[in-house]
């Protein structure tokens, strides 16, 4: 019988057609479902690959977990408790991505198997030998996707408790790190679940966890620190003792990750300050990552910071000083800059930085230098390359001079010194770089001096700020400049204990430099740690908030506004110094980043200020 | 002249009568030959034989009459034209109250005789002090009959003119002992009969003034005898090394032998002569019975035992005795030589510390004499070449008062006597430096400043430092007491080198200096003088008191020629008591812990600094305590160069320990008091800054250092990781 017109014929055709595509699309669906679900050969969607962790901490979470739109079982097997997992050497220097990949990957189906998943995606029907999964709430995923960033981490932490430092009171923490993610399926569980895992994740004590290596080589500098921090709570009235937990990392960084143990599930710290040595500040940022818990970083290296969102730095800044050194410069029409650097490697980075920033202004890099400290004869090679008064190129005319050097002593009759014959320099640069401390500064003056060369600028960094760069008085030294990390000491606050020199107040006793630096560091830190603490309502997001927000007024810095950059990197003030005849003056100061030829112009007071030394 | 005789008319009339004529004279003038007579010849008859010989008897006679007495009237009359009928008072008070030539004494201040000057050496004796034995050697040998003649000795002359004839010279002279006084004080030198003549004239009058004694004691002091001695006082002493009282009777022989000829029988220089000639003496002697020819035997047998020949004042003290000779001369005004003006001077010399400074230099000979195996070779005036010789000199002065107490111009007299002490100019080296830093504490440095080492230009001036002193730091202090170049020529020029300058000279610097920065380094000339007022000023608490050897000059009759001003009116201040005394705490740390620590046992009471020149032609060492400063230099006076290590620490040193060690045994050094305004701490050495493991520092109340903490120290104690090391972790 074919086709004919018969309407009702040609209905009867049509809706079969119809039911046919439509039961066909069904199962094509059903399929496709099917084999997105099982996650083996399908490849994950780009766009979600790992869930946005600040999602599990919104407060809607909880909520969200009653929604069942698409379940997605977690495949992830519990680790059993009691075991220790130290972070792995490879993890501590884990990137972001690295990072990433020790959180648990999204949930692949539970009970089902890839093969079967791939099969029954060739097929539309599934096969009706495999049992098909119950599919997870939308909710259920969202549960189990936040217990699997947190479960694992605070599972892994749990671990690294040291013996006996903590006594199990099932916590929600703790049930938190053996969560069970199967509960996330019953709804009647999941809900419960969630907010209890938030709400392990948002307590917190009000209370700032202070993690230093109180032992060990740093030991004194970070007793500085400690001091520092103590100095900024009793400004304020605030106990301290009461507010801080001080953990001593011992120096290591597993010490560093068996303290933010203690802290984070004994004393449920607000958030964290510490990573002193370079590898407890990785070590740090990382668990800030995992934990989402917010750390004030305490090292050079800012961008440590930059795994996590929630880790910050408050340090002294090298870039910026290198920035103000350069501009300053600028400012002088210094064109054609030399670095003479030590060879140990103790200032790459601030000649580094310095040398960008003098490029970024137009100027030359006439030459590059390196030579010994404390080696006498490495400075004198140096300078003589610097100034081209090497025999070498120059032979003919070291002959003449040798020869009248000779005729004159014997003339006086003196003992002749062949290496008392100094060529003439040549000097074809308008300034040096030389990133040393005073001493070695003090030195190269003299054998500019000894070479003939009565002026030449010298440009250095807070190393050459002391009470022997101006005494004795050298002269040659006037009109050389200096990048520093603090400007007046008497403006310093008050609770840093600086005893200026009675001649300057831009030098205090030598010994007590350094634990001023470090108290000016730990205050700050701590500062910062007192506007956060006593405040037990903040969930993480909102410390995070908080501490971006912190103004210079709220971290004891001379600047207004927010002290962090969009980098999380603290905006340390720079100061400019220039030796003048027998006094050092303060050149300009920069409070907060902009290295702008503007900023840069106005000083913290206002003015330049300048402070006799007289001897 | 003797009053005009009136002619002797017995001559006049003699001689008339001798020449009166034969034929009356007719018309004829007197004397005039009468002309020819015209009277008849008388008889003229021929006598016998006997009356001619009775005419020519008596013509013979009467012609030698009128020649005995024209000859004696030519003589009268020669005599008379040459002065000798009388000696004068004038003439008489020559050889009477003629004396040698009175020496000036030079003493000690204990008013010991330590010298004499003198244009020509005597010792006056009187004729009680000579020995008999000496006595008659003389007139055995020089004029037997002596006590006899009447001034002269007509058989001696005769005899001497035998033997003269005869040609075997004799032994004895034709002149007497009178003649030969005569001679010496009143007659000239040149021989001559008229001489002669003289000479026995005035002998026969001066035996009628005088008596033998006086003849003879004015012979015995007056003539020369040789090596400079006049008179047998002074010929006892030179030969023999004893007063003439001392004389034993071989030894008078021997004096008595040198009238005749003191050269040629010098035992000095001709001891087998001499010898011979004291053999003739004792012949002589025994001739004249005044020795029995036993006796005279054995005089002859017994040996002759010299004294050592020295110049005169090379006993003791030499060298200061005669700048103390040159210093008289300035003070008196006086042209030429004092010796003969029988002063009395009175100096500032301490016999004591005099012959502990020749024994301090005495006792570094086996040194020195090493040492200038090492000396660069040098042309000798005989044109050799040989290594030169290492001297040495010593000045020892009281600060207090500028008295010279001891000066030991070299170290042998008889070698050289050049006084190295004032007449060389040497080059003081590091000695100098005190007064660099003496004006850098006078413009408020203080000793714990601190000055990087490193080489310096300055004009083209480059000082050299050891190479390991570059690149490190010092204190003032450390500089000064390891006697660091560079930074003290930094610091002077920081000061100003005219500064510097100015001060040297107020601290008693009377050489010229140099305005170059080479003077700070002490390579301007200097005497060991101006050094020693230099570092007396510093003992003196700052007060220069201008330095004497003389205190006080006395004729020989005991007038107050001259007298020493008080220390007082001798003095200036050159420098605060409170500067000077940081400086001898300076120098003592050069003792305790510096170029000069070999001494350091010597530091609780005394300072001091070394100083050695370029080549180490040079080497000093001064230093002081408040009542004793003495300087020492050791080089050769060639300039020559010495190889090796050598400095005035290791050459100088030894001597002025040596010295100070011993004198301060008898005279305890006085002890150094801090005067008002000073205060102390323990400082860093390097660093400066107030530190428990430093060294003792001085400083002027209100200047001392503040801190106990030194940046510089900071940093050493980083361990390489910089200064301010924020960045270290």
């Amino acid at each position: 019988m074919s086709l004919s017109t018969k309407p009702w014929a040609q209905m009867f055709c049509f809706s079969y057609a119809s039911s046919n595509a439509l039961s066909n699309a069904l199962r094509l669906s059903l399929v496709v479902a099917m084999g997105l679900s099982s996650g083996c050969s399908t490849p994950k969607p780009a766009a979600k690959a790992k869930p946005d962790a600040e999602e599990f901490l919104d407060d809607d979470a909880a909520a969200s977990s009653a929604e069942a739109p698409l379940a997605r079982p977690s495949a992830k097997p519990v680790a059993k408790p009691g075991r220790k997992m130290g972070l792995p050497a490879k993890a501590a220097k884990a990137t972001p991505a690295i990072a990433a990949a020790s959180v648990a990957p999204a949930a692949p189906s539970p009970g089902r198997v890839a093969g079967a998943a791939v099969a029954a995606s060739s097929q539309l029907i599934p096969p009706p030998a495999a049992p098909v999964a119950p599919t997870l709430s939308k909710a259920a995923q969202s549960c189990r996707d936040m217990l699997n960033h947190f479960s694992p981490a605070y599972r892994q932490l749990f671990t690294m408790l040291p013996p006996g430092s903590y006594v199990k009171t099932n916590s929600t923490l703790e049930q938190l790190s053996f969560a069970d993610l199967a509960k996330c399926d019953d709804p009647a569980l999941r809900k419960p679940l969630v907010q209890a895992a938030l709400d392990a994740v948002n307590t917190q004590s009000g209370r700032i966890g202070l993690i230093l290596p109180l032992t060990g080589p740093y030991g004194k500098q970070a007793t500085y620190v400690v001091n520092g921090l103590r100095a900024a709570f009793a400004e304020s009235g605030a106990s301290f003792d009461q507010l801080v937990v001080l953990k001593d990392s011992g120096g290591l960084a597993s010490g560093v990750a068996a303290r933010l143990a203690e802290l984070v599930f004994k004393d449920r710290v607000a958030m964290v300050i510490g990573g002193f040595e370079r590898d407890a500040a990785v070590t740090l940022v990382q668990w800030s990552e995992r934990l989402l818990l917010p750390v004030v970083i305490l090292h050079r290296e800012r961008e440590l910071v930059n795994p996590s969102k929630y880790a910050f730095t408050v340090y002294p800044d090298e870039e910026r000083l290198a920035s103000a050194l350069a501009l300053a410069t600028t400012q002088r029409s210094f064109k054609r800059i030399a670095l003479l650097k030590p060879d140990s490697g103790r200032a790459d980075k601030v000649t580094a930085y310095f040398k960008a920033a003098v490029l970024a202004n137009g100027g030359q890099i006439a030459a590059e230098l390196a030579y010994t400290s404390n080696n006498f004869e490495s400075m004198q090679a140096a300078v003589r390359a610097l100034l081209h008064t090497e025999m070498r190129g120059r032979e003919q005319e070291y002959r003449q001079a040798y020869k009248e050097a000779k005729t004159a002593a014997e003339a006086e009759g003196v003992a002749f010194n062949a290496k008392m014959v100094v060529l003439k320099p040549i000097v074809d640069i308008d300034a040096v770089f030389i990133p040393d401390d005073f001493r070695s500064l003090r030195y190269f003056a003299k054998i500019f001096k000894f070479n003939q060369v009565n002026k030449l600028p010298l440009i250095g960094n807070h190393e050459w700020r002391s009470p022997a760069l101006l005494d004795p008085y050298d002269e040659f030294l006037v009109g050389s400049i200096f990048g520093d990390f603090v400007g007046n000491y008497n403006k310093l606050p008050s609770a840093i204990s600086a005893p200026t020199l009675a001649s300057s107040p831009y030098f205090i006793e030598p010994q007590m430099v350094q634990v001023v630096d470090f108290q000016l560091i730990g205050y700050r830190a701590g500062r910062i740690g007192k506007a956060l603490a006593q405040q037990p309502s903040l969930n993480r997001r909102a410390v995070l908030r908080a501490m971006a927000q912190l103004t210079g007024d709220q971290a004891g810095l001379p600047t207004s506004g927010q002290i962090f950059d969009k980098d999380r990197h603290c905006y340390w003030p720079t100061y400019v110094f220039s030796i003048a005849p027998h006094e050092l003056r303060l050149e300009h100061a920069l409070a907060n980043g902009a290295a702008s030829a503007a900023s840069a112009m106005r000083t913290a007071s206002g003015a330049s200020t300048t402070a006799g030394f007289k001897r | 002249m003797g009053r005009q005789d009136k002619p002797n008319k017995t001559v006049v009339s003699a001689v008339s009568g001798v020449f009166q004529p034969l034929y009356p004279p007719q018309g004829g003038h007197a004397g005039m030959p009468p002309q020819p007579s015209s009277r008849p010849n008388a008889k003229a008859k021929a006598k016998g034989p006997g009356s001619w010989l009775r005419a020519t008897l008596r013509v013979t006679l009467l012609t030698g009459f009128v020649a005995v007495l024209g000859l004696s009237l030519l003589t009268y009359l020669w005599l008379r034209e040459l002065n000798v009928f009388n000696i004068t008072p004038e003439q008489l008070s020559l050889i009477t109250a003629a004396k040698p030539t009175d020496n000036s004494l030079v003493f000690d201040r204990s008013g010991h005789k330590i010298g004499e000057l003198f244009s020509s050496y005597h010792i006056n004796v009187s004729y009680e002090q000579l020995p008999k034995s000496l006595v008659q050697a003389i007139l055995a040998i020089e004029d037997r009959s002596f006590w006899q003649h009447q001034g002269f000795d007509a058989k001696g002359i005769a005899r001497a003119a035998y033997a003269h004839l005869r040609g075997s010279g004799g032994n004895q002279g034709a002149s007497t002992l009178t003649q030969q006084v005569v001679r010496n004080f009143l007659l000239p030198s040149e021989r001559s009969m008229q001489r002669k003549v003289q000479e026995v004239a005035l002998a026969i009058q001066l035996e009628k003034v005088m008596t033998k004694e006086q003849i003879f004691t004015v012979y015995a002091n007056a003539m020369f005898l040789g090596n400079g001695a006049y008179g047998v006082g002074a010929a006892a002493y030179r030969y023999f090394g004893k007063s003439v009282e001392s004389l034993q009777p071989e030894e008078s022989a021997l004096i008595a032998g040198l009238f005749q000829s003191p050269s040629r029988y010098n035992p000095t220089r001709y001891g087998a002569r001499a010898k011979q000639r004291q053999l003739q003496v004792i012949k002589a002697m025994v001739q004249a019975k005044m020795l029995s020819s036993k006796v005279g035997h054995d005089l002859a047998q017994r040996p002759l035992v010299y004294h050592e020949y020295h110049p005169a004042n090379a006993a003791t003290a030499p060298y200061f005795i005669d700048y103390v000779k040159e210093q008289a001369a300035k003070l008196l005004g006086a042209k030429g030589t004092l010796g003969g003006q029988g002063l009395r001077i009175y100096t500032t010399l301490d016999d004591r510390l005099q012959k502990l400074a020749e024994a301090g230099i005495n006792q570094s000979a086996t040194q020195l004499d090493q040492t200038a195996q090492r000396t660069a070779e040098v042309k000798t005036a005989d044109g050799k070449v040989s290594k030169a010789t290492l001297e040495a000199a010593l000045i020892s002065v009281d600060p207090r008062t500028g008295e010279i107490l001891a000066m030991v111009g070299g170290r042998d007299y008889h070698r050289s006597q050049f006084n190295r002490t004032y007449q060389s100019l040497r080059s003081p080296g590091s000695a100098f430096k005190p007064v660099v830093y003496a004006q850098a504490l006078q413009q408020h440095w203080k000793w714990s400043d601190v000055i990087f080492v490193s080489p310096i230009t300055i004009q083209n001036y480059r000082p050299h430092t050891p190479d390991e002193d570059f690149g490190k730091e010092t204190t003032l202090l450390r500089a000064f007491f390891r006697s660091m170049n560079t930074p003290t020529v930094e610091l002077g020029q920081r000061l100003g080198l005219s500064n510097v300058l100015q001060l040297a000279r107020r601290f008693g610097m009377r050489s010229p200096l140099k305005e170059e920065f080479g003077t700070l380094l002490g390579s301007s000339d200097a005497t060991m003088l101006d050094m020693a007022r230099m570092y007396s000023t510093f003992a003196n608490a700052g007060k220069l008191v201008e330095q004497v050897a003389i205190n006080r000059i006395e004729s020989s009759k005991g007038e107050v020629l001259y007298s020493v001003p008080t220390p007082a009116e001798r003095s200036l201040e050159v420098v605060s008591p409170q500067i000077a005394f940081l400086m001898t705490q300076g120098m003592r740390a050069v003792l305790q812990m510096g170029t000069g620590s070999a001494a350091a046992p010597l530091s609780g009471v005394a300072a001091g600094k070394t100083g050695t020149s370029n080549e180490s032609t040079d080497n000093w060492f001064c230093g002081y305590a408040p009542n004793l400063a003495t300087v020492v230099w050791v080089g050769t006076d060639e300039h020559a160069q010495i190889y090796g290590d050598v400095t005035g620490g290791k050459l100088a040193l030894p001597i002025w320990d040596h010295y100070m060690t011993a004198a301060f045994k008898t005279r305890a050094p006085a002890p150094f008091t801090a005067p008002s305004g000073i205060v102390t701490n323990v400082v860093h050495p390097r660093y400066g800054n107030v530190s428990p493991g430093g060294v003792r520092m001085y400083f002027l109340k209100g200047y001392e250092p503040a801190t106990d903490s030194s940046a510089l120290e900071v940093l050493s104690q980083s361990a390489g990781s910089g200064y301010r090391d924020v960045f270290i972790h």
